[in-house]
């Protein structure tokens, strides 16, 4: 396969190859976040480094008019034969979430204007406030200073929801799908299977402004007689303040929502373009596979299932390629304690 | 035969031609005085080696392969060098060195011209090449000198001459009906490859033609209005016709296809009328009506209806958007240069074109297909001739599987605003499928926030992200397109056109303002050039800068052939292309 329509623009006005001759870019989609690291190799290093290619200029790979990658430059090539860029969703962990009067707020909305503006200048839009409304504000009651990612992360947690910028630039807090709409043939893969590390229970400690508590949630899909494994989660008085049952209940499930029970992808795949296709059996083109979007994966023999369901949580593609790298949610974050703290997240 | 010469080419670079049949050499414009020849002994051509990608399926008997690209060539040979003096020789081996390419950008041509002085001559293009001297002092004693070459040459051959891809004339003639199929009398059919003619009779002012196709592709029914007809002055014969299964009423993507001398011709214009009929422009070359096939997309029992066939001096389109198609000469996929130019010299404005692979109906504009909407207005500004408020009513089109080829879309539209200060007007988007007999499903739905403002005027965006289409597989059908401004807002929104964008190999768009009459489009060169752009009067041509929304590289297959949609701020522009033909080996052009 190769790909005619694709190509590079830098500043969202520049094609790439106006500074450099260079290769196909390496992409992902992340269903937390956007999108992931972008790639790609210069055919020969420039003797200086153009503004243009400078850390922080907005990358976006292209097919035709239309963004399928959006991110900013992390490493311009310095000698080096390669530029790499990043989402523009990891430029809100390096910003606070600050009100107007530059005390932290835990209100999205009042953050957000804050971290557009100057001298933030995070590059995002919120257009009708559809994701600072569905945000709302994160739980509890912690004055401590904090970045916007980890208020956008404790918010969307909350709400039952994943955040993303998206290949407009626009902030948005998507929930995940429900009914699949990518199918993964029988031939995709041996699918690894695994339930490892999803736990059944959870044994919350929070503080209520009073005293410490201690809140269990069981997993909706639990049943007797599977062996029942607890996993603590502490919400400490730093990060989250002061938090109430009701709280505490709904950040537990949200996590839930979000871990896989039972059959489950305990590795990512790589798939042929082939492999793949729409719930309406058309092969998918690799630039329209993007993660976020929930995939019907056909049983493998033996394992007893007509088919499971997942979302995905990540894509890597290569320009041009024929070959399309999936993994699924909660493959980096496993346990609840990393879905649900800053030190998972981190 | 040791040492006999025997290989009529040479090296040819933008500055020296070095022969290596043993005439001068030509460097900086001066006549060498040594002699070059290639020996036959040693002489090998090391040809391109495919790239191909195997995957193994559990249901296959082998396994599927596919065909990537190809790997560079080789090329080494022994050149024996006859100096006047050992200088003459010592300046043999300095210019065959400075021959080598550098690998910026440079050209260097291995130019074959056969023995029998009539066949066309083929070039290997040089990316990168070795001189190693082989020493030997008798030879020195004698003024001769002995060099391998060792040449790494992109895949397969060019021809050394540009074809050139002439803009469709525009005729004097007024428009002239052919036949207004109110009768069948005198119509001559004939069946071939497995189809049978039912019948042919007039009815409601068409003529109907009744086929049962066998199986295969290109089971055909060929049907003739009866005299001769003259095609001059008015090269473009336009056919309104549509077909549907026996006893249904849904209609069928099939083409109607003209046959000039034993070979198809594609329509340069496919355009669906808001009735249902697809209206086919061909461009004819032919003095006289040629014969018109019916082709077979399947099998099947397929009734057509004719109901118009007239002649005319420009395809019947909107003044600012067109297409055309033209064949590509050659065995190997090839690159080249698109021209697009206004008659009269005056600026073209906003541009948006679409290249790639002929040989289907692919019909990208959605205005064609629109079902419903608001009340439309006619507007010779707007690309499709005609624009619609989608600030309170749905657009809805329904596009014609055929139109639309397995594969992966991006929507566009061309939409403007009354927003004062330029702000993100959020549009709703719908895509979803409807097989023919069933209901509308798979469904992908979405905001899009493109930037617009009164001030900006009409522009031309993305809406949503790449999507395969059709979401559902099925013989027959139509995607359905929905867009509208999205709740909670108050500014005005116009709709004048919008696009599924085919986003496959070969596959290129480009979107350019160009205050220019002309737009240059060059696609990547093996010499490791990048695709270009270019706006100019044809004198001059720079960079259009930030006037550049959307580019690709232009790709040219034999096996499909090239197809252009274009729409323009100027009306009927000329487009041109030109390239050089690509072979496997040896030039047959």
């Amino acid at each position: 396969m190769r790909a005619d329509a694709f190509w590079v623009r830098l500043d969202g006005r520049v094609p790439l190859t106006e500074a450099a001759l260079h290769g196909p870019p390496t992409y992902e989609t992340i269903a937390d976040g956007g999108y992931g690291q972008c790639t790609i190799d210069l055919l020969r290093p420039p003797r200086h480094t153009p503004a243009l290619l400078r850390p922080g200029t907005l990358l976006e790979v292209m097919a035709g008019l239309t963004p399928v990658y959006v991110g900013d430059i992390q490493d311009g090539p310095d000698g080096r034969s390669q530029i790499a860029a990043n989402g523009l969703h990891k430029r809100a962990y390096t910003i606070p979430a600050l009100d107007p009067l530059g005390v932290p707020t835990r209100q999205v909305g009042i953050a957000l204007d804050q971290a557009v503006a100057a001298p933030w200048g995070w590059r995002v839009t919120d257009p009708g406030n559809a994701a600072a409304v569905a945000l709302g504000t994160a739980p509890g009651d912690s004055a401590e200073p904090q970045s916007m990612g980890a208020l956008l992360d404790q918010a969307a947690q909350a709400a039952g929801r994943r955040w993303e910028v998206n290949h407009e630039s626009r902030l948005r807090a998507p929930v995940d799908p429900t009914t699949p709409t990518i199918r993964l043939n029988p031939d995709a893969s041996a699918l690894g299977t695994t339930s490892d590390g999803s736990a059944t229970h959870a044994l919350a400690r929070y503080f209520d402004g009073t005293t410490h508590q201690t809140l269990v949630r069981t997993h909706p899909q639990w049943s007797a007689p599977e062996p029942a494994r607890w996993e603590t989660i502490p919400f400490t008085e730093d990060e989250w303040g002061t938090l109430s049952a009701p709280e505490v209940t709904a950040l537990l499930d949200g996590a839930f929502a979000r871990t896989q029970r039972g059959i489950g992808w305990a590795s990512g795949v790589t798939v042929h373009s082939s492999q793949i296709t729409t719930i309406g059996g058309t092969p998918l083109h690799p630039a329209s596979v993007r993660a976020g979007r929930m995939a019907q994966i056909m049983a493998t023999a033996g394992t007893g299932d007509w088919s499971t369901q997942a979302v995905i949580g990540r894509t890597r593609w290569t320009v041009g390629s024929d070959e399309i790298g999936l993994e699924p949610v909660g493959i980096q974050q496993r346990t609840l304690v990393d879905l649900l703290t800053a030190r998972g997240r981190a | 035969m040791q040492g006999e010469s025997a290989h009529e080419f040479e090296l040819v670079s933008s500055t020296a031609v070095l022969p290596m049949s043993g005439a001068a050499a030509k460097v900086g414009g001066q006549d060498r005085a040594y002699r070059l020849e290639a020996l036959t002994q040693g002489f090998e051509i090391r040809p391109a080696e495919p790239i191909r990608s195997v995957v193994r399926s559990p249901w296959g008997v082998g396994s599927s392969v596919l065909t990537d690209g190809f790997e560079n060539g080789e090329v080494s040979f022994t050149v024996r060098i006859n100096g006047p003096d050992n200088l003459g020789v010592a300046q043999a081996i300095a210019d065959l060195r400075a021959m080598m390419p550098s690998g910026r950008g440079d050209t260097v041509d291995l130019v074959w011209r056969p023995h029998d002085g009539a066949s066309p001559a083929w070039v290997r293009t040089v990316l990168a090449g070795d001189v190693r001297p082989v020493w030997d002092d008798y030879d020195h004693t004698q003024y001769r000198g002995k060099v391998q070459v060792r040449l790494t040459c992109a895949p397969h051959v060019r021809s050394e001459d540009l074809v050139t891809v002439e803009a469709l004339p525009v005729g004097t003639g007024s428009e002239v009906t052919v036949n207004d199929c109110s009768s069948a009398t005198g119509w001559g059919t004939a069946a071939a490859n497995g189809a049978v003619v039912n019948s042919i009779v007039a009815a409601g002012g068409e003529v109907v033609v009744d086929v049962s196709y066998g199986y295969g592709m290109f089971a055909s029914a060929q049907i003739q209005p009866p005299g001769s007809v003259a095609m001059t002055g008015t090269p473009y014969l336009v056919i309104e016709t549509k077909s549907h299964y026996f006893g249904a009423t849904d209609p069928l993507p099939q083409t109607p296809l003209l046959r000039v001398d034993g070979k198809y011709i594609e329509p340069a214009l496919s355009t669906h009328l808001a009735d249902g009929y697809w209206q086919m422009a061909y461009h004819v070359t032919t003095p006289t009506l040629p014969t018109i096939n019916l082709l077979s997309m399947g099998s099947g029992r397929i009734v057509t209806r004719i109901r118009d066939i007239k002649r005319t001096a420009t395809p019947p389109t909107t003044p600012n958007a067109g297409a055309r198609t033209f064949d590509v000469s050659g065995t190997e996929r090839t690159t080249g240069s698109l021209l697009i130019e206004t008659r009269d010299g005056a600026p073209i404005g906003q541009a948006i074109i679409q290249v790639g692979p002929a040989g289907t109906m692919h019909s990208p504009s959605l205005r064609q297909f629109r079902t419903a909407g608001d009340t439309t207005t006619s507007d010779p500004g707007a690309f499709s001739g005609s624009r619609e408020s989608i600030a309170t009513t749905r657009f809805y089109a329904q596009v014609d599987y055929a139109a639309i080829p397995e594969g992966v879309y991006g929507l566009v539209a061309r939409v403007r605003s009354d927003t004062p200060g330029p702000e993100q007007v959020r549009i709703d988007w719908s895509i979803g499928s409807r097989p023919l007999w069933h209901t509308l499903d798979e469904i992908s739905t979405g905001t899009a926030v493109p930037w617009l403002s009164n001030a900006a005027g009409w522009k031309i965006v993305p809406i949503g992200e790449p999507i395969t289409l059709p979401t559902i597989r099925a013989d027959w059908g139509a995607v359905q397109v929905e867009l509208q401004r999205s709740p909670g807002q108050s500014m005005g929104l116009d709709l004048d056109e919008a696009w599924l964008v085919r986003l496959d190999d070969d596959c290129g768009l480009w979107v350019i303002d160009s205050y220019q009459p002309k737009i240059r489009i060059d696609a990547a060169t093996v010499v490791g050039q990048a695709p270009q752009v270019w706006i100019g009067d044809g004198v001059s041509w720079l960079n259009p800068g930030a006037r550049l929304h959307a580019m690709g590289n232009l790709t040219l297959d034999p096996r499909t052939g090239g197809m252009v949609h274009h729409a323009t701020g100027a009306p009927n522009p000329k487009v041109s292309a030109s390239y050089h033909p690509r072979w496997t080996d040896e030039a047959a052009l």
